[in-house]
């Protein structure tokens, strides 16, 4: 046989195709990969897209790789994780998901959360049994149905959820009214931690 | 001023095991402390004329039934059903150190109704064989 070096055509191919890598921040820490090993979509941020060889793939990790840097004990991390962890809201709004206030300058949809309320349950001891709180989740939009729909989304990332410290968020009530310029729905929520 | 009585460390043992040393009961909410009553007996007389019939002290007290509410946990749940129905002294230790020490058995587990978004619970009572010991 001769000495030369064969090459098959497919893998020129393969190695010719265009390759856009997700971001570091995006993915599960301590996973490696290379422009020709993609990480595996369980790996990736939710709604993140990146590309090996031609092929696009989509990230599915629930919890974002950056929550390992949130404190697990904080019920308002917790809740950003799952919502910033969602795919469809990842979809919809991006990383435009912020606490108690909008970037005035971020294009809509956005979503604000905010912690509204504390009660603790105690046993008859003075022990803490657990807590409750009531969240605020308001969407501004451009117009009604982006709102609303977005809305359904933010519900589906935490009504009868559990995620990080909280044991069970349950949807309570929502509101949507228009704004000067656009359209906004609040919706409250009550998280068991 | 008077000082109100705060429940908040009051705690609740349960003389449950063979070395007769108490064991607490965790996940109580409230608890319903003993009441001894003195009921009353007809003591009119048959010649009495009078409106009004009289009524007399029983010279005994009936000790009646005590109880606490707690969380449905599985574990507690499972270990005062095995107490059900076998003499017990259960004692309550209030926050200003005053104990009361209560024969008895436990003769209901009551599983409270069932609500969305809240936490189970158990009704349990306790009828009471005798005199409670107050200190």
């Amino acid at each position: 046989m001769g000495g030369g070096i064969f090459v098959p055509l497919w893998l020129l191919a393969f190695g010719a195709a265009a390759s856009r890598p997700p971001d570091p921040a995006d993915v599960r820490a301590g996973v490696a990969y290379s422009d020709v090993v993609p990480p595996d979509p369980a790996d990736v941020r939710a709604g993140v897209t990146y590309e090996y060889g031609g092929v696009t793939y989509v990230g599915t990790l629930f919890v974002p790789a950056f929550a390992s840097s949130v404190p697990t004990t904080d019920i308002e991390a917790s809740v950003f994780g799952q919502l910033a962890g969602y795919g469809p809201l990842v979809t919809a709004v991006g990383d435009r998901i912020y606490p108690g206030e909008a970037d005035p300058d971020a294009p809509r949809p956005v979503v604000v959360y905010s912690l509204d309320g504390t009660e603790p349950v105690r046993l008859l001891t003075g022990a803490l049994s657990f807590q409750r709180h009531t969240f605020t989740v308001r969407v501004d939009a451009m117009h009604k149905d982006e709102a609303r729909r977005v809305a359904a989304t933010v519900r589906d990332a935490l009504d009868r959820q559990a995620f990080g410290v909280a044991q069970r968020a349950y949807w309570v009530d929502e509101s949507a009214d228009e704004t000067a310029d656009g359209y906004e729905s609040v919706q409250t929520f009550t998280v068991i931690q | 001023m008077a000082t109100p009585f705060l429940a908040d460390g009051t705690t609740l043992q349960v003389d449950d095991g063979a070395s007769s040393a108490y064991v607490a009961i965790t996940q109580v909410l409230t608890i319903t402390p003993p009441s001894e009553e003195v009921g009353g007996y007809d003591a009119t007389t048959l010649t009495s004329t009078a409106g009004t019939m009289v009524k007399a002290p029983l010279s005994r007290k009936e000790p009646g039934t005590f109880g606490w509410s707690m969380w449905n946990d599985a574990t507690e749940k499972l270990r005062m059903m095995s107490l059900r129905g076998v003499a017990h002294n259960f004692k309550i230790t209030y926050p200003n150190s005053a104990v009361d020490t209560i024969p008895g058995w436990i003769s209901k587990v009551e599983t409270d109704e069932l609500e969305n978004q809240s936490p189970g619970k158990l009704k349990v009572t306790v009828m009471i064989s005798g005199a409670v010991t107050r200190v």
